[in-house]
């Protein structure tokens, strides 16, 4: 997959205008808060209709009520134009003139981003790890995407139901259901998840030099009992409660170094391998489902100053169909180099303006 | 500056329908300013009529005329089937007449089992349809409320609570949308069509 233009309106600070990609490493290069990851996430949104960070509202350029990013993508020889319209806290995803749903963008192309705040998903809570799987799952499969929403509804209504003491013969259906697609997406996750492990593991060996035998397991709140069981286990604590106390919900991922929590016994050098080995394992499966390597966005490599996982990394952009890789300096392997400040995008020789504030303002 | 008080409050009477904004309610409200009086009172008393005239039918809680006994289909005697389709809204009922395909009664909920919107089973009309089974009119019943999670639920429910009674439970089936190309079908409904395949025989 290559993204090979993007335009953006009103996005973040980027000078509105229009860019060309070509495949390769493609530095990006600028001070601080000269705008690198706005670009990255304005690549990041083009290509799977999703913001990485923030709201609508935070994405839109100070005082504009609505803006946009739009990208041509290249895919197995046919390019297709994403279109992403912020407006009034919504997004609106449109494919070649299409108005689409955001999974129909995530699932057709795929990027990952890897940023210094990856530790989170060491570091955070179980939801940040949820979030990440989740996503994952949501772009490899839309039948995880379909199920997932229709759990968080039915799990909305059970637990106003168990709050306000619903009759419980609909609190028994809706577990029912609860239990149902809950154990459909336990699967989906369980087989993902020992993807991921194998995946995460080679990598962390790359990285580290294999001392280490890293691990990634789905924690389940149920254990092995299926959910209809654990929730019957469960119905005293949930009266109590009044919330849903098992489920996909309550999973979590655990990250081990031989067997030990990489959270509480890594070293912070450790828990950030262990988070890029989970972004790599993220880039591995979508390459498999799609036969086709993503789109890379390195942000803020400069501030990765671990020799080993730098060597990682350029080796692997390296490798990649595309990749862009933001940073105070360009790294050795770029191809070209674009530098940025204020918002405003030059090709390195100074001499193009490839975004300026008169380009590309109309679509 | 502030709208005149009869302005005011018509645009907020207005707003409270559903699916009419701020902004819609004002422009219908400024539409309403500029027609004749004529117009205006004969929809005003389209208003009332139709609040006056209306009720629901003692039997399946469709709409009908507030004079008559029941609606045009429980009257109806060639509709006496033994078969209740049960459906969430008037609106449903009509949807499903306009097929032309189903000739037994009806059942109107006025609603879907909702907790998150205290929407329990007695405030939608499922006391009535147990009553209904158990007054022997229901041989069979046909579950024609939404795929959403609450239709759903409410499907389920009934499921039950009819099983209780011995009466066979049918559910519509999911699909696709006749004369449509299957690439344009979505994901979701795509699953389910083929989850849930009949065999030509």
């Amino acid at each position: 997959m290559i993204l090979e233009g993007l335009r953006q309106f009103a996005f973040r600070n980027l000078a509105t205008g229009e860019l060309a990609f070509p495949p390769g490493v493609t530095a990006v290069v600028g001070p601080n808060a000269a705008g690198k990851s706005n670009l990255l996430d304005a690549c990041y949104l083009a290509t799977t209709g999703d913001l990485p960070s923030g709201t609508v509202a935070d994405a839109l350029r100070w005082g504009e009520a609505e803006g946009f990013v739009a990208a041509d993508v290249r895919r197995d020889d046919a390019t297709q134009r994403v279109h992403v319209g912020l407006a009034a806290g919504r997004k609106v995803v449109r494919l070649d003139g299409q108005t689409v749903r955001r999974g129909d963008v995530a699932r057709r192309f795929a990027a990952v981003r890897m940023t210094p705040q990856d530790a989170d998903l060491v570091h955070g809570s179980p939801s940040r790890r949820r979030g990440w799987l989740d996503d994952l799952l949501d772009r490899l499969s839309s039948r995880h995407a379909a199920l997932a929403r229709e759990y968080a509804r039915v799990l909305e209504q059970r637990n106003a139901g168990l709050k306000s003491g619903a009759a419980p013969d609909l609190l028994a259906v809706l577990g029912e259901r609860l239990a149902a697609v809950g154990d459909e997406i336990g699967q989906l996750r369980l087989r993902a998840v020992a993807r991921v492990d194998t995946v995460a593991a080679e990598v962390y060996g790359d990285v580290a030099g294999g001392a280490k035998r890293y691990g990634v397991a789905l924690v389940r709140a149920q254990g092995d009992a299926p959910l209809a069981e654990a929730l019957r286990a469960t119905a005293a604590e949930e009266r109590a409660r009044g919330v849903t106390v098992v489920g996909p919900h309550r999973d979590d991922l655990a990250l081990t170094l031989d067997g030990r929590a990489v959270q509480t016994f890594g070293s912070r050098g450790e828990a950030r391998t262990a988070a890029l080995a989970l972004r790599v394992a993220e880039l591995r499966l979508l390459e498999e489902k799609h036969g086709a390597a993503p789109l890379l966005l390195l942000d803020d490599f400069s501030a990765e100053l671990d020799a080993d996982r730098r060597a990682y990394l350029l080796a692997l952009s390296g490798r990649l169909p595309q990749a862009l890789v933001s940073g105070t300096e360009p790294p050795p392997h770029a191809a070209r180099v674009l530098r940025i400040a204020a918002g405003v995008v030059r090709e390195d020789d100074g001499e193009a303006d490839v975004a300026g504030e008169d380009g590309g303002a109309g679509g | 500056m502030s709208f005149p008080a009869p302005l005011a409050t018509l645009i907020r009477e207005l707003g409270r329908l559903p699916g009419i904004g701020p902004k819609s309610a004002q422009r219908l409200a400024f539409h309403l300013f500029q027609r004749d009086a004529a117009d205006v009172d004969a929809l005003a008393d389209a208003l009332r009529a139709a609040k006056r005239d209306l009720g629901r039918c003692p039997r399946c809680a469709g709409v009908m005329h507030a004079e008559e006994e029941a609606c045009p289909i429980c009257r109806d005697p060639a509709r006496e089937t033994g078969e209740v389709c049960v459906v969430e809204q008037p609106a449903d009922l009509l949807a499903i007449e306009r097929s032309g395909e189903y000739r037994g009664r009806y059942h109107v909920l006025h609603g879907a089992l909702s907790p998150m919107n205290g929407v329990g089973p007695d405030d939608v009309t499922i006391p009535r349809l147990l009553e209904r089974v158990a007054n022997g009119e229901v041989r069979e019943a046909i579950l024609a409320t939404s795929t959403t999670v609450e239709g759903e639920a409410t499907a389920m429910y009934l499921a039950k609570a009819l099983g209780e009674h011995e009466v066979p439970v049918s559910r519509i089936a999911y699909g696709l949308p006749v004369g449509g190309d299957l690439e344009y079908a979505d994901e979701v409904t795509l699953g389910r069509a083929i989850h849930h395949r009949r065999r030509l025989d």
